[in-house]
C-alpha cells in the first residue's frame, strides 16, 4: 500500500514536472545539447559562378519538388519547396550571385515568436518540428530574411534545416558539399569568421572599398550561422543592413496599447460620465439648499 | 498572403469584443452601478464576437486539429502565445459571469447579494483581459519584420483606439435598440431583453447616450492622431521598404480603401456626425438616428483599417 502510494506520487510528480517543462517552452532543448553550436557556413559571393549545384543538391537531398528555373534574371523565390535560391546581381556584363537560404540566427526571431514551441535550436541549427507546427504563419511574418513559408500540402512552415541529418553524422550540408568553387564552406564558426575577415581585407585591397563581412557577432540577432563575404554593401545584395530582433521592444508595444486605453477610454468616459454626474449632483444639492 | 481574410476578421472581432466589454464596464462603473445592465448586455454581445474570432483563427491554421498545441506553451515574448491565453481567460470569465448572472436572477436576496459581489469581482478582473485582448490584436502584427506594422510602436495604439471606437459604436447601437424595443408593444421582445439585461424596463438616459457619442468623437481624434503618428514615424525612420509601404497606402493599390474606407468611413465621417448629434436633442429623434449612422460607419471602418494595414504589410514584403 505504502509502495503504491509512493509510486503514485512519483508518477503524478513526473507528469506535473513534464507539463511544467512543456509550459515553460522546454521542448527541444534536450536535443539542442547534443549538437555543437559553433558550426556555421561561409558564403563568398565573389567565388560563386551561379552554377546552381547547391540548389540542385538541396532539392535532391530533401526530396523537394523541382522547379528548375536557372534564369538569373528570374531566379526561383524561396518557398516551402525551395530552400535555396540565388540572389542575382548584374555587374556590367557579368553576374554576381548570393546563395540565399535560412541564416540560422543565434537569436532567431522565428523561434521567439513561435506560439507552440515547434521551432527550436539544435545546436546552431534552427529547426521546425513538422509534427508539432500548427501552421499559424507567425514565423513567416517574423523572419527578417523572408525565409520560412507555409506548405499548402503539409500545412506547416518549412525551410532549410542545415541538413541536420548530414551534419550530425559529421558530413557537410548538401549545398556546401556540392559547391564546385568553394564559394560555400562549412565548419567551425570562429574559424570561418577569421577566414572571412582575411577575404574581406583582400577584396578591399583589390579595389572593393565597400567589401564587408555579413552575419558576424555585431548583428543584433546574436550573429548568424551563415556568414557572407560581400564585395559591396549588404543592401546591394538584398540583405537588411541591420536586422533587428523583433521582440526587443515588445514591452513598449504592449505599453503603447495600454496607455492608449487610458487616454482614449478611461479619461474621456470619466470626464463625461462620472465628473459630469458629480457636477450635476453638486448643482442639484446647491439648488435644494437654496430652496430650503 | 499568409495572414489573409480570416485573420483580419479575427483581429476585428477580438478588438470589438474587448472594446465593447471594456467601455461598458467603464460606463457602468462611472455611473455608480446604475447602468449595470449595460455590462450584461455588452458581455452577451462580446462573447460570440470573441468565440467567432477564435474559430476563424483555428480554421485559418495550416493544421487546425493541432490548435491545442498553443495550450502547451506560455511564451511571454510571443504575442500569439499571450493572445491565446488572454482570449481563453477572457471568454472563460465572461461565460462564468453570464452563468452567475442567470443564477443570481433566480436566487434569494442573500445569495443574490453574494453572487453580485462575485460577478463584480470577475467583471473587474475581466476588464484587464479585455484591455489586453484589444492590445494583443495590435501587438501581434507590430512584433514582426514588416516595416508597415513594426516601424513604430504606435500600431497597437491605433488598433486599441479603433477597438474602443468600435466598442462605443456597438454600445450606442445596442442602447438605442433596447430603448426602441422598450417603447414597442411586443411582450416577447421585451421579455427577451429583460432576460439579457436582468432588469425590467431599464433604459439608459438619453443624456448618457449623448455623452457616449462625445466620448467616441474623442476616441476617433486619438485614433486619427495614432494613424498620423504611425505614418509620420515611418517616414522619419526611413527604414528600407518604408517608402514602398507608404506609397502602397497613400497612392498605390490600397489607396482607395485607405482614403475612402479608413480615413473617411472610419474616422472623418463618424467624427463629424458624432459632433453634430451631440449638439441635437436626442429625444427629438434625429440625434439618435445620426448617432446610429455614425456608429454603423465606425464598425466596417474598423475592419477596413485592419484589412488595409494587414494586406499592406504583406504585399510590401518587408
Amino acid at each position: 500500500m505504502e509502495l503504491g502510494r509512493r509510486n503514485f506520487i512519483k508518477t503524478v510528480g513526473g507528469a506535473v514536472g513534464l507539463a511544467l517543462l512543456q509550459l515553460t517552452g522546454f521542448r527541444g532543448s534536450a536535443e539542442a545539447a547534443s549538437s555543437s553550436s559553433d558550426v556555421a557556413m561561409l558564403v563568398n559571393v565573389t567565388k560563386c559562378t551561379g552554377c546552381w549545384e547547391c540548389y540542385t543538391a538541396c532539392k535532391n537531398h530533401n526530396n523537394l519538388e523541382d522547379t528548375v528555373r536557372f534564369d538569373p534574371e528570374d531566379p526561383p523565390e524561396l518557398s516551402s519547396n525551395c530552400w535555396i535560391t540565388l540572389f542575382a546581381l548584374k555587374r556590367g556584363a557579368a553576374w554576381r550571385f548570393r546563395k540565399d537560404a535560412c541564416m540560422h540566427c543565434a537569436d532567431a526571431c522565428c523561434e521567439q515568436v513561435c506560439p507552440t514551441g515547434a521551432i527550436s535550436y539544435q545546436g546552431a541549427v534552427v529547426l521546425i518540428d513538422q509534427e508539432w507546427c500548427v501552421g499559424c504563419g507567425y514565423c513567416v511574418q517574423a523572419c527578417p530574411f523572408g525565409v520560412p513559408h507555409i506548405d499548402e500540402h503539409t500545412g506547416t512552415a518549412r525551410k532549410c534545416d542545415f541538413c541536420i541529418d548530414r551534419i550530425s553524422n559529421g558530413q557537410e550540408p548538401a549545398c556546401a558539399d556540392a559547391c564546385p568553387t568553394d564559394a560555400i564552406q562549412f565548419g567551425k564558426r570562429t574559424g570561418l569568421i577569421a577566414i572571412a575577415n582575411t577575404q574581406v581585407k583582400a577584396l578591399k585591397n583589390d579595389g572593393y572599398p565597400d567589401a564587408s563581412l555579413y552575419g558576424g557577432d555585431e548583428y543584433e540577432p546574436g550573429g548568424l550561422h551563415v556568414i557572407y563575404v560581400l564585395d559591396d554593401r549588404p543592401s546591394v545584395y538584398g540583405l537588411p543592413g541591420a536586422p533587428q530582433l523583433i521582440t526587443s521592444n515588445v514591452a513598449f508595444k504592449w505599453l503603447s496599447g495600454i496607455i492608449t486605453f487610458g487616454v482614449a477610454a478611461v479619461l474621456p468616459l470619466w470626464l463625461l460620465i462620472r465628473r459630469r454626474e458629480q457636477i450635476e449632483a453638486g448643482n442639484q444639492t446647491a439648488i435644494e439648499e437654496d430652496v430650503k | 498572403m499568409t495572414w489573409g481574410v480570416p485573420i483580419w476578421f479575427d483581429m476585428w472581432l477580438a478588438g470589438m469584443a474587448g472594446g465593447t466589454y471594456s467601455t461598458a464596464f467603464l460606463i457602468a462603473h462611472f455611473s455608480g452601478g446604475g447602468n449595470r445592465p449595460l455590462l450584461r448586455l455588452a458581455t452577451c454581445l462580446s462573447i460570440p464576437l470573441a468565440v467567432i474570432g477564435v474559430l476563424l483563427l483555428i480554421i485559418d491554421l495550416g493544421n487546425p486539429l493541432r490548435f491545442w498545441h498553443f495550450l502547451t506553451q506560455f511564451k511571454v515574448l510571443s504575442p500569439m502565445s499571450m493572445g491565446t491565453w488572454i482570449l481563453l481567460a477572457w471568454v472563460v470569465i465572461a461565460v462564468m459571469m453570464v452563468i452567475l448572472w442567470r443564477i443570481e436572477s433566480n436566487s434569494g436576496k442573500e445569495t443574490a447579494g453574494r453572487l453580485r459581489r462575485a460577478t463584480g469581482f470577475l467583471s473587474s478582473v475581466n476588464l484587464a483581459f479585455a484591455v489586453l485582448l484589444m492590445v494583443y490584436s495590435g501587438v501581434l502584427p507590430a512584433v514582426s519584420s514588416k516595416v508597415l506594422w513594426a516601424g513604430t510602436v504606435l500600431l497597437p495604439a491605433l488598433f486599441v483606439a479603433s477597438a474602443i471606437s468600435m466598442g462605443l459604436a456597438i454600445l450606442i447601437i445596442a442602447v438605442l435598440t433596447v430603448n426602441a424595443i422598450i417603447k414597442w408593444d411586443s411582450a416577447a421582445l421585451k421579455s427577451a431583453v429583460t432576460r439579457i439585461l436582468g432588469s425590467a424596463g431599464w433604459t439608459i438616459p438619453s443624456q448618457t447616450v449623448a455623452r457616449i457619442a462625445v466620448a467616441n468623437a474623442i476616441v476617433i481624434l486619438v485614433e486619427l492622431a495614432a494613424l498620423i503618428g504611425h505614418l509620420v514615424g515611418l517616414i522619419v525612420s526611413a527604414e528600407a521598404g518604408t517608402s514602398e509601404a507608404l506609397g502602397l497606402l497613400i497612392t498605390g493599390a490600397l489607396a482607395v480603401p485607405f482614403w475612402l474606407g479608413v480615413v473617411l468611413l472610419a474616422l472623418l465621417l463618424p467624427l463629424v456626425l458624432y459632433i453634430i448629434s451631440s449638439r441635437k436633442d436626442i429625444e427629438a429623434g434625429n440625434a439618435g438616428r445620426t448617432m446610429a449612422i455614425s456608429s454603423i460607419c465606425v464598425i466596417p471602418g474598423g475592419l477596413l483599417l485592419r484589412a488595409v494595414i494587414m494586406a499592406g504589410g504583406q504585399i510590401t514584403g518587408t
